[in-house]
């Protein structure tokens, strides 16, 4: 089956590949923007995802249905972006800075904290390691049920189920402490 | 399980807005339209004339995406991949940069400031040393291969320097021994060694490699390398820095040479790393920095360097995974401070032993191990593959929750004690545990029946003293009250402990002098508690009995053995006290001092043992005149030998010596285990004289009786003396070389190892000052030890078993995990008037509860290590 579906996809002409960008680039795209929370970085993931979509990766296109496929790979781009963007944060915040700033607009005080616990998720999905982080996000962001993440990733839904129950044990037990810190920077 | 909501309810909103994020479909459409305008712009989306296939092909594409020749959608293809691919980005970066540097000028780059004298010295003197040992190598070597080394692939510029010549190096091409290997800036490449082992070396890195006999020697200069040790059979990997020695066999690790001082991480498998005088083995996981100033960085980020991260990464993952989760996850069970059962014993009770429920531990153990078994597909392949067989994980797994089972009904502690009946023997022991939950009785029930086969004994259930008077002598008879439950094997003993249960309280244990000793034990915290009453278990000796124990055992009083674990440590003490201050073969260990023979003693010791004692003729007197007085032969005897062998064993060989001794296993196992005994001796000379008697003596009767005789010589060098032994029925334990050095008499079975101790004290390369050893010492309020037995067994005697193995019990035995897995030990004992005290850091020989767990787990779940000649960590990575 999926070889049928690379044999497909590599015999399609450019119209046809036209056609499949037209009618699953906002997949991809909300998908992209929902993980890394700002819309330059999902434009990045909507041309990665594409591009390799027609490089023909064999690893790539080793999937049953197209739509899946795109989704998978468009949080996965989607969370290289993110991690990449912690590991540049490590060596040089400075550079990042101005770009984050940017990334967020002026809002009312609630609103803000609202913004920097959503960023702050991402960020510590970024940290978890790329299957859970993967598996975090489908579930999380993306609303799919354990199920269709283990159909969609390949593995069982039991797996599913204990990799999201120790990220959230991780991402709960980090929020914590950067809860706490932030609310002692508060007062 | 709960998977729907987080324990906080900003996360759950959180995760909520995230997905109700939107963003207007007009924005989204602009984002669709400017990338399809990029993607059709370039033709990327149409089909792609040539098929790239892998980081070659990219890297191919790269002189012509630089000369700006590259066709749109290539260019963006190779853009994209650079993006994601570490190896193909660093080849861009350097070619681009190419352009302007040259490298290989050599002049002014970063080598011509480098190398300092002495490293021009030692890089000069390698050199030489390199060619020598290549030429010798090319006249004496197997065959006429000069190369101990081949480029398999190589990423930017790499070098050889042999003798004044500098040359490029290609793939593929065959590395003369003794040349220094080169990689230049922002170059790496993958290296074959001749057995096997794979090197990559880092930019800016160097080394050259050396062989003796079945070991090969990566001297690396400067610079990292990650090795894939090959498996050898014979022989080691030694990797070499300025500062550090790294001893390996079939394991993947780095080093990294630097200005400060070297650092090695171990990605899988074990290591052993010597600095200065420490040695330290090292895990999957663990680091080791030689200078203070060069602070730990993860593994990960040490090895971040390589090409193959990835696949080392995940095998780091796994085993530190599994380690980490096991010691982080299972904990024993809380140390118990009180315990409510023993006051319920009878009054004579003289053997008492408490353990922890282990039931959380275990249940924590098997949690951790299911859930890593699903979650890795390597361990879970591992793990089915184990339960076909029908011999590992199945009847593990159904083992520990047997005991888990069995363990839940019942309270904190487990209680094993025996009381003396009324004639002064020991009654059967009972034991004696509190209820936490009903059913117990059902499930003893069902496992005894499960179990039963042909078992002849019957099972009995009693819930009261009176129902228990009525019991048979045999079976298995329970006591089951609400709140306890007691088993013993025999129906009076039941009934006697359950009418002690029901009673007033009268003939009950607290009051006693051996019940205060137990609180007092409980009241520092229990762990694992053992405690015996030696004066009741002997006071009803006979006479004779008494008249036949050796001088001064007749008056112990408690032998109390703990061992628990505080701070993730575990300690274990037994004290042996005595009812006065103590005389006889028990006064023999002196009180704590300084033990001088242990200096001839290395830190690479397998095992060592040394003692200080009293004056040994005093000694050997006492134990002589009880031996007469329960033997009435014992003197006619003693006459007749030391008649024969014309010497007084009291006065001319005992008398000489002083007080301390030492034995130790130091040094190659081959051909013959590198023994070791020092003897302080006070008159060397009467000493040395009694031994020729007797080897004399001992050489006539041989004669007459046609029998190889002794030979004896001696050799002067440097102002010693050796003597040599050369006994031929022991053979190949034939020799005893020994020397007298500074009132110490230092035997071993060579001349060289007389020589090497002699040094070793000479420079200070002692056990006893080792950091290792330092580090094992108990905290305490003695500054120096009666004796120690100290074992570094993995790294002394795994080597012998692995040689055998591979003959006889195949590598693997559940023996040689056993030992690869132990941790050095090291006991110390301390002798105070009326009591001798052995303590240790660690259980027994190092295996704590989560240690067992581990090294069964170890065993179990990577089979394959050894078919793969990884010997990977089976204890702890503390």
């Amino acid at each position: 089956m999926a070889t049928a579906i690379m044999e497909q996809v590599q015999q399609i002409s450019s119209e046809e590949m036209e056609k499949i960008f037209r009618e699953h680039h906002g997949l991809v795209f909300r998908a992209a923007y929902r993980v890394t929370g700002n819309a330059s970085d999902a434009e990045d993931v909507l041309q990665t995802v594409f591009l390799r979509l027609w490089r023909r990766d064999p690893e790539s296109l080793v999937v049953e249905r197209l739509p899946g496929y795109l989704h998978r790979a468009a949080v996965n781009a989607a969370l290289d972006v993110v991690q990449s963007r912690q590991e540049r944060g490590k060596m040089a915040l400075d550079d990042l800075a101005p770009k984050l700033l940017a990334d967020k607009m002026p809002t009312p005080e609630r609103e803000h904290a609202s913004t920097e616990i959503r960023d702050w998720l991402r960020r510590a999905v970024g940290r978890l390691s790329p299957q859970a982080a993967e598996i975090f996000a489908l579930r999380f962001f993306e609303g799919l049920d354990n199920p269709e993440i283990a159909e969609s990733v390949g593995t069982t839904t039991a797996s599913v189920a204990v990799t999201l129950s120790r990220s959230r044990e991780r991402i709960q037990k980090e929020f914590s402490s950067f809860w706490t810190k932030k609310a002692g920077r508060q007062s | 399980m709960n998977s729907e909501h987080f324990d906080h309810p900003e996360l759950d909103k959180a995760t909520e807005r995230i997905r109700q994020e939107s963003i207007e479909p007009a924005a989204v459409e602009k984002a669709a339209q400017r990338v399809w305008s990029r993607i059709a712009a370039t033709g990327a989306h149409a089909p792609v004339a040539h098929t790239i296939h892998g980081c070659k092909d990219y890297q191919d594409l790269i002189p012509a995406y630089l000369a700006g020749s590259l066709t749109p959608a290539r260019k963006l293809l190779l853009e994209d991949h650079t993006h994601e691919c570490v190896s193909c980005r660093k080849v861009l970066e350097r070619m681009r940069k190419g352009k302007v540097v040259e490298f290989p000028g050599g002049g002014a780059s970063q080598w011509a400031v480098r190398p300092s004298f002495p490293w021009a010295m030692a890089a000069g003197l390698a050199i030489c040393m390199g060619l020598a040992s290549w030429m010798v190598y090319r006249l004496v070597g197997p065959g006429s291969v000069g190369s101990r080394a081949v480029v398999e692939a190589a990423e930017g510029v790499l070098y050889r320097v042999s003798g004044n010549a500098t040359q490029a190096l290609a793939q593929g091409q065959e590395l003369p021994a003794g040349d220094q290997i080169r990689s230049a800036k922002e170059s790496n490449a993958m290296i074959r060694l001749r057995d096997g082992s794979q090197v990559e070396l880092r930019e800016r890195s160097g080394f050259y490699v050396t062989e003796s006999g079945d070991d090969l020697t990566l001297h690396l200069q400067y610079g990292a390398v990650l090795i894939q040790a090959a498996k050898r059979r014979v022989g080691h990997l030694f990797v070499q820095t300025r500062d550090v020695k790294v001893a390996v066999t079939g394991t993947v690790f780095g080093v990294d040479a630097g200005s400060k001082g070297s650092r090695v991480s171990v990605v899988e498998g074990e290591v052993h790393v010597t600095h200065g005088e420490m040695e330290k083995v090292l895990h999957a996981g663990d680091q080791f920095a030689s200078a203070v100033t060069m602070t730990p960085v993860s593994v990960a980020q040490d090895i971040a360097w390589s090409r193959n991260r990835e696949e080392h990464l995940a095998l780091l993952r796994e085993f530190a995974k599994l380690n980490n989760t096991l010691a982080e996850e299972v904990h024993l069970p809380d140390l118990r401070y009180s315990s409510r059962l023993v006051d319920l014993l009878p009054a004579e009770t003289a053997l008492y032993a408490s353990i922890p429920n282990l039931s959380t531990a275990i249940g924590q153990a098997q949690e951790v191990i299911r859930r890593k078994v699903q979650e890795s597909p390597e361990l879970s392949r591992w793990w089915a593959e184990k339960a076909e067989g029908g011999n590992g994980s199945g009847r593990f797994d159904e083992m520990m929750t047997r005991l888990r089972s069995a363990n839940e009904y019942l309270g904190s502690e487990l209680i094993f004690t025996a009381a003396m009946d009324s004639s002064g023997r020991l009654q059967h022991p009972v034991f004696l545990a509190e209820l936490k939950r009903s059913g117990f009785r059902e499930f003893v029930q069902a496992e005894w029946t499960r179990t039963a086969g042909s078992r002849p004994q019957s099972l009995h259930f009693v819930n009261s003293a009176a129902e228990a008077a009525a019991l048979p002598r045999n079976g298995a008879f329970f006591l089951v009250r609400q709140d306890m439950v007691v088993f013993a094997p025999d129906g009076a003993t039941l009934a006697r402990t359950a009418a002690i249960l029901e009673g007033p309280g009268a003939g009950r244990f607290p009051g006693s002098p051996f019940y205060s000793r137990i609180q007092e034990a409980y009241r520092g915290g229990a762990g694992i508690l053992v405690a015996a009453d030696l004066e009741r278990i002997t006071a009803s000796q006979s006479a004779e009995t008494r008249r036949q124990t050796p001088p001064g055992m007749a008056n112990l009083k408690y032998l109390v053995v703990e061992s628990k674990e505080i701070a993730g440590r575990s300690n274990t003490a037994a004290v042996l006290s005595f009812r006065g201050p103590r005389t006889g073969i028990a006064s023999w260990l002196a009180v704590p001092a300084a033990i001088g023979s242990l200096e001839f003693v290395s830190p690479e010791a397998g095992f060592a043992a040394g003692f200080v004692v009293k004056e040994p003729k005093a000694a050997l007197e006492e134990l002589f005149t009880w031996a007469a007085a329960n033997n009435s032969g014992f003197t006619t005897q003693l006459a007749l030998v030391e008649g024969t062998l014309g010497v007084s064993i009291l006065n001319d060989l005992a008398g000489p010596l002083g007080g301390e001794f030492s034995v130790a296993l130091d040094g190659p196992a081959l051909p013959v285990p590198s023994w070791k005994v020092v003897a302080e001796v006070y008159d060397p000379g009467r000493l040395q004289q009694s031994l020729e008697k007797v080897i004399a003596a001992y050489n006539t009767m041989a004669v007459s009786n046609n029998k190889p005789t002794v030979t004896f010589s001696q050799e002067q060098a440097g102002g010693r003396t050796y003597y040599k032994l050369v006994v031929p029925q022991f053979a190949p334990w034939n020799e005893i070389d020994y020397v007298f050095v500074d009132g110490y008499l230092l035997a071993a079975p060579s001349r060289t190892l007389l020589d090497r101790a002699i040094q070793y004290r000479a420079t200070g390369y002692t056990l006893v000052r080792s950091q290792a050893f330092q580090a094992m010492l108990p905290a305490d309020r003695f500054a120096n030890f009666s004796g120690i037995v100290y074992q570094n067994l993995a790294t002394g005697i795994a080597p012998i078993l692995e040689t055998m193995g591979g003959s006889r019990a195949g590598a693997g035995t559940p023996m040689q995990t056993m030992i690869a897995g132990l941790k050095a030990t090291l006991f110390t004992v301390y002798g105070e008037e009326d009591k001798i005290t052995v303590a240790s850091q660690g259980g027994v020989f190092g295996l704590g509860f989560a240690n067992l767990i581990q090294l069964g787990l170890t065993d179990m779940l990577m089979p394959g290590r050894n078919r793969e000649g990884t010997r990977t960590p089976a204890a702890s990575s503390k």
